[in-house]
């Protein structure tokens, strides 16, 4: 306080009109250093919406953020996420945007050879362009963390990654999102952020024997095995969630909760956590509707009740 | 006659082995029975919990106001039976129809940290109702952000 005083007794005239319009410009020299800022925080909205975050960062507690690392299991083995930080050599910190959105799109690094499906590109295609350069943007931003990636482990018929071309001729359909217009805004948002940005049918659809989505039976969950079940999520009374309101359907999406109050676990718990929850309540609202409109299908999964 | 005592003998003999053999049965499937309680209990508990969380939703979130008066009662089950949430999973009730991963009993140390945010979360809400605070959506998020951290690494996918 006293200190104050003293320097207010100080100083010259003038010094406080000055100080004020210094500060006054801060703010705006600093926006014009960042142009981008209003993109980089899209991008950030954008890559909670198509789910990347626990693909690409460790499951441990302090990991690097989206510097790859995390296992993904599957039938064909192991996959380990890749390192998506601007780091220059373990990194993408060499890509344009156009790497990520041919990665994206078609499904291919910057020097042409196949990605896994494992990475979803079949939905990603759907992704308008907008939205892959605001992620873009964003990725340029974070801290760049040098980590090597860690080889997938596969069975030896899935090694053969030129193989994927002709995966990719039976299951991509590659093509940005075209809103219908024959039905509401919301609606079409919602389809967008399910199908485009969310990848939900990729895990909520049974697959057929060549590693595709099942066109019949989408969004109508599926076995894993001994490892229980993905719930169906049509709106069919008994074996899906046609007895969920609206409303029921964004409390899930944003805290996890279904409408028992149990709590979403595992690989839901995680989507909810880095994904759906970052999501505006409109846009959550958007993808509830979008899925109540989707055909009920029966698809019994036999849940047991895990407590 | 002394066929009679032999074979009079050979039956104690095997009354005695039936009813050893059966009194182990009977005790094991006593045994087996308790545990299968015991997993009976903690599903109960674990669905109550749920209950008393939905109701505490339709009123803090969704606006029931007219049981507005109720809260402390669910928020204080909640409470009262976090308390210790590991001792609802002690050894071997890891079997049957339960979800609960083995990651349960192999990482006992983060269950008990993880148990202990959702006891501690409770516990704010708790407070936070019965000081007349209004918005307890925040509290209710948390409460809701431990219960799902949880069951990410501890419970099976359903």
């Amino acid at each position: 306080m006293g200190g104050a005083k003293r320097l207010t007794r100080r100083g010259p005239w003038w010094s406080a009109p000055v100080l004020l319009g210094l500060a006054l410009c801060l703010p705006s020299a600093a926006q014009a250093e960042h142009p981008d800022d209003e993109l980089i925080k899209r991008g950030e909205y954008a890559l909670h919406a198509a789910g990347c975050i626990s693909c690409h960062t460790k499951k441990e507690d302090n990991a690097p953020f989206l510097a790859g690392g995390r296992a993904i299991e599957s039938p064909f083995g192991t996959f380990y996420g890749p390192n998506i930080t601007p780091d220059k050599e373990t990194g993408i910190g060499n890509w344009s945007a156009n790497d990520l959105a041919r990665a994206l799109t078609e499904g291919r690094g910057p020097d042409g050879r196949h990605y896994y499906p494992a990475l979803p590109y079949t939905s990603y295609t759907r992704m308008k362009r907008e939205d892959i350069e605001a992620i873009w943007a964003y990725l340029q931003s974070i801290e760049p963390v040098r980590q090597e990636n860690k080889p997938h482990e596969l069975v030896w018929y899935a090694r053969f990654r030129p193989g994927l071309r002709f995966w990719n001729v039976l299951h991509l359909r590659p093509g940005e999102f075209v809103p219908r217009e024959s039905e509401s805004d919301e609606w079409n948002r919602g389809a967008y952020l399910v199908n485009a940005m969310g990848h939900c049918a990729e895990c909520h659809t049974p697959r057929t024997r060549t590693g595709g989505l099942d066109p019949n039976r989408l969004f109508a969950g599926q076995r894993l095995g001994d490892d229980g079940s993905i719930p169906n999520i049509t709106p069919d009374r008994d074996t899906g969630i046609g007895r969920w309101s609206g409303r029921h359907i964004m409390r899930y999406l944003d805290m996890g909760m279904d409408p028992d109050g149990d709590f979403a676990g595992g690989t839901m718990a995680e989507v909810i956590e880095h994904g759906t929850s970052h999501l505006s309540s409109e846009d959550q609202r958007a993808m509830a509707v979008y899925l109540m409109s989707l055909a009920p299908i029966r698809h019994d999964l036999s849940v047991p009740t895990h407590r | 006659m002394q066929q009679a005592v032999r074979f009079t003998r050979s039956i104690a003999v095997a009354v005695a082995m039936t009813l050893g053999l059966g009194l182990a049965a009977t005790s094991q499937v006593h045994a087996f029975d308790s545990i299968e309680a015991t997993v009976d209990y903690r599903k109960g508990v674990m669905r109550a919990i749920g209950g008393n969380t939905a109701a505490l939703a339709a009123v803090i979130v969704d606006g029931a106001d007219d049981y507005r008066a109720n809260l402390a009662i669910h928020a204080r089950y909640i409470v009262d039976m976090t308390k210790d949430i590991p001792a609802l999973f002690p050894e071997g009730s890891d079997f049957g129809e339960t979800g609960a991963l083995p990651a349960v009993w192999e990482n006992q140390e983060k269950y008990a940290e993880l148990s202990e945010n959702t006891h501690k979360a409770a516990v704010s809400l708790l407070s936070a109702i019965e000081g007349g605070d209004q918005d307890l959506g925040p509290r209710f998020r948390e409460l809701g952000q431990s219960c799902r951290a949880c069951h990410d690494d501890f419970r099976q996918r359903d």
